[in-house]
């Protein structure tokens, strides 16, 4: 799982060095580590036995330094190379982002190697990842010791992918960069094009230009799910000119109720001109209705005479006319959807603002969109996910929940303590059984002899539960 | 397997939830960690501990007993708790992808930092379901091309 942070301009990726016990794995990352400029260099940790085998991982960040304004760094592991340590293997291979197998090149070795490889297969298989579709090179190491197998035998038995190969003497340091530039460069690409990916299928050239530069066109009804695009394909980009920027460093400080401007966010579209479509429109908030300011509106959306489309974080301007302002919260109004059937009473819970409760994962109906009064659109699942996609309800969800809390707890401290209800449950209720003797409580817990006795009669249960009839008797 | 893409607003938030369970656990520092042992966001006081390392060894830590927990037929182990002399650990599950690492010494007690934990969850959780519908923005936000990693690789590691 690489991972990509704007807000430190920062692309993590995870590389794995992986390949039979014994072949080199560990001594990779310490000639690197060694390598490494004194001003970037990190600790490398190991997992290791006492005789410094891998037990369970090796591990050095790798910092490239700024790129382009990103902070690209790899994160290198290793796995440790018995075969009993599978276990341990599959717990580091989960997110990878590219794997070097590092093979021993010596002949008696090349069943290991075979079955290293198999076994990263496997390994990789459980996790959904394909070994030919992850980025992947081969290091055919120990090439200095005699009685190695040609390049072209090792080719031949476990290039099964024809993926980049290097020979290399890991312990002297030859080699050891050829494979790190090697797998570096393909992580990148793999990354680049899973970007040029995203961008092509979210914005189709075939939208004309008011609509390709929404960042999120609307999907089509049922399709709120898309699956991710299957192989990433580096392809052109297909718009002439580019969305605004993200302001990622430059970024003022959040200000916590007004919309995030940074993230991906519709502009606001054009105004429809729908009067007709809506029969009764919405009223406005009665006069003496409580004022609503956790949020401040949007700035207002330029009007225009068509509409290309509609979002869910439309919000009229203050040029709109047409549509009467609502007290509501923005951000979740759809002016397609039905009005609804009685004009709309003003917010209940708006004095004072009663923070919404947080919403389970796994999409409750309605959850956020209930909690803010608004009219849910559509489904209310892909409402509450776009709306906080589009950043209207992120900072008052957060604000609730953190204000639920510190009231729960002020709560919590101020009201007296409930009484306990097995306060003295033991030493000071009294013993209900009969058949106690003395004040032992430990008593209640045995039965006497009679009751035994009783017990163990054979025609005793019957009669203890259930009366008999008048003819049984 | 998706990639996170963290915005400002995305590190903003968390910090805000995290900054928050962090004073009133009275926690040292905290960290929410992927389970790949990537290091999304930290609060509190980290400068003297590398915090890459720390995130991937607890993330190891806390696959290492999962599997522990599959043995004994259990699907995970929501919380982990390592008691030191005066410094311990409290890592607990925030949801199918990430870690909450907090980690506290004897100013404060478990307890409070389980509860407190566990209501930070509950509003980490509401972002990062908002992270995972992240994409990538526009072409000036690109990551760099493998040709610029290169050069500095060979800037890193010059002649080598």
């Amino acid at each position: 799982m690489a991972s990509i942070n704007y807000a430190t301009r920062e692309i993590s990726c995870k590389i794995v060095y992986y390949g039979p016990g014994l072949s080199g794995k560990t001594t990779n990352l310490q000639i690197i580590h060694r390598k490494i400029p004194a001003e970037t260099k990190s600790e490398m940790v190991s997992l290791a036995t006492e005789t410094d085998r891998t037990l369970f991982f090796d591990f050095l960040p790798l910092d490239l330094g700024s790129i382009k304004g990103f902070a690209t760094k790899f994160q290198l592991y290793t796995v440790p190379g018995q075969v009993y340590y599978n276990a341990t293997r599959k717990l580091v291979l989960r997110g990878v982002d590219g794997v070097v197998f590092v093979a021993d090149s010596q002949r008696d070795k090349m069943q290991e190697n075979l079955d290293s490889l198999k076994n990263l297969q496997e390994n990789l298989k459980e996790y959904g990842i394909d070994l030919g579709s992850v980025p992947f090179v081969l290091q055919y190491n120990k090439r200095d010791l005699p009685g190695v197998a040609s390049v072209a035998e090792l080719d031949q038995q476990i290039n099964w992918f024809k993926v980049p190969c290097f020979e290399a003497q890991a312990h002297q340091g030859i080699g050891v960069f050829t494979t790190l530039k090697a797998i570096g460069k393909i992580v990148i690409d793999t990354f680049n094009a899973k970007y040029t990916a995203r961008q092509s299928s979210r914005r189709p050239s075939s939208l004309p230009d008011s609509q390709s530069t929404l960042p999120h066109p609307p999907p089509a009804s049922g399709s709120a799910a898309s699956p991710p695009p299957p192989r990433p394909v580096p392809a052109p980009m297909p718009f002439a000119a580019p969305p605004p920027a993200r302001p990622a460093a430059a970024a003022p400080a959040m200000p916590p109720p007004p919309i995030p401007p940074s993230r991906p966010q519709a502009p606001p579209p054009p105004l429809p001109s729908i009067p007709s479509a809506l029969p009764t429109p919405r009223p406005s908030a009665p006069v003496g209705a409580p004022q609503f300011t956790g949020f401040s509106p949007p700035p207002p959306a330029p009007p225009a005479a068509t509409m290309p489309g509609l979002q869910p974080g439309f919000f009229p301007g203050p040029g709109a006319p047409a549509t009467p302002p609502v007290a509501q919260s923005p951000g979740l109004m759809d002016p397609m959807a039905p009005p609804p059937p009685a004009p709309m009473a003003p917010l209940p819970g708006l004095t004072g603002f009663e923070p919404p409760p947080p919403p389970s994962r796994g999409s409750g109906p309605g959850s956020a969109a209930a909690a803010t009064g608004a009219v849910p659109m559509g489904s209310d699942t892909t409402a509450r996910k776009k709306s906080r996609l589009d950043g209207t309800l992120d900072p008052s969800d957060l604000d609730a929940e953190i204000a639920r809390y510190e009231r729960e707890l002020s709560e919590q401290k101020t009201a007296p303590p409930p009484p306990r209800a097995d306060t003295g449950r033991v030493v000071t209720t009294p013993n209900v059984n009969p058949n106690m003797e003395g004040n032992d409580p430990l008593a209640s817990a045995f039965l006497t002899p009679e009751e035994l006795s009783r017990l163990q009669s054979p025609d005793s249960y019957p009669t203890r539960r259930m009366p008999l009839g008048p003819g049984q008797q | 397997m998706a990639n996170y893409i963290l915005y400002k607003e995305d590190i903003d938030r968390l910090n805000k939830v995290l900054g928050h369970l962090l004073s009133s656990a009275s926690a040292t520092f905290v960290l929410l960690v992927h389970k790949d042992g990537n290091l999304l966001a930290n609060q509190g006081y980290t400068k003297a501990f590398d915090t890459t390392a720390l995130a991937a060894l607890a993330a190891g830590s806390y696959a290492a007993t999962r599997a522990i927990a599959q043995m004994i037929g259990e699907n995970e182990f929501t919380v982990l708790f390592h008691k030191g002399h005066t410094d311990n650990i409290h890592i607990s599950l925030v949801d199918e992808d990430c870690i909450l690492v907090l980690v506290f010494d004897d100013r404060t007690n478990p307890g409070l930092v389980r509860l407190e934990s566990e209501k930070a969850i509950k509003g980490v959780n509401l972002i990062l379901e908002d992270i995972r519908h992240n994409e990538f923005t526009d072409l000036e936000s690109a990551p760099p091309k493998s040709d610029s990693v290169g050069q500095q690789m060979e800037r890193l590691f010059p002649g080598l």
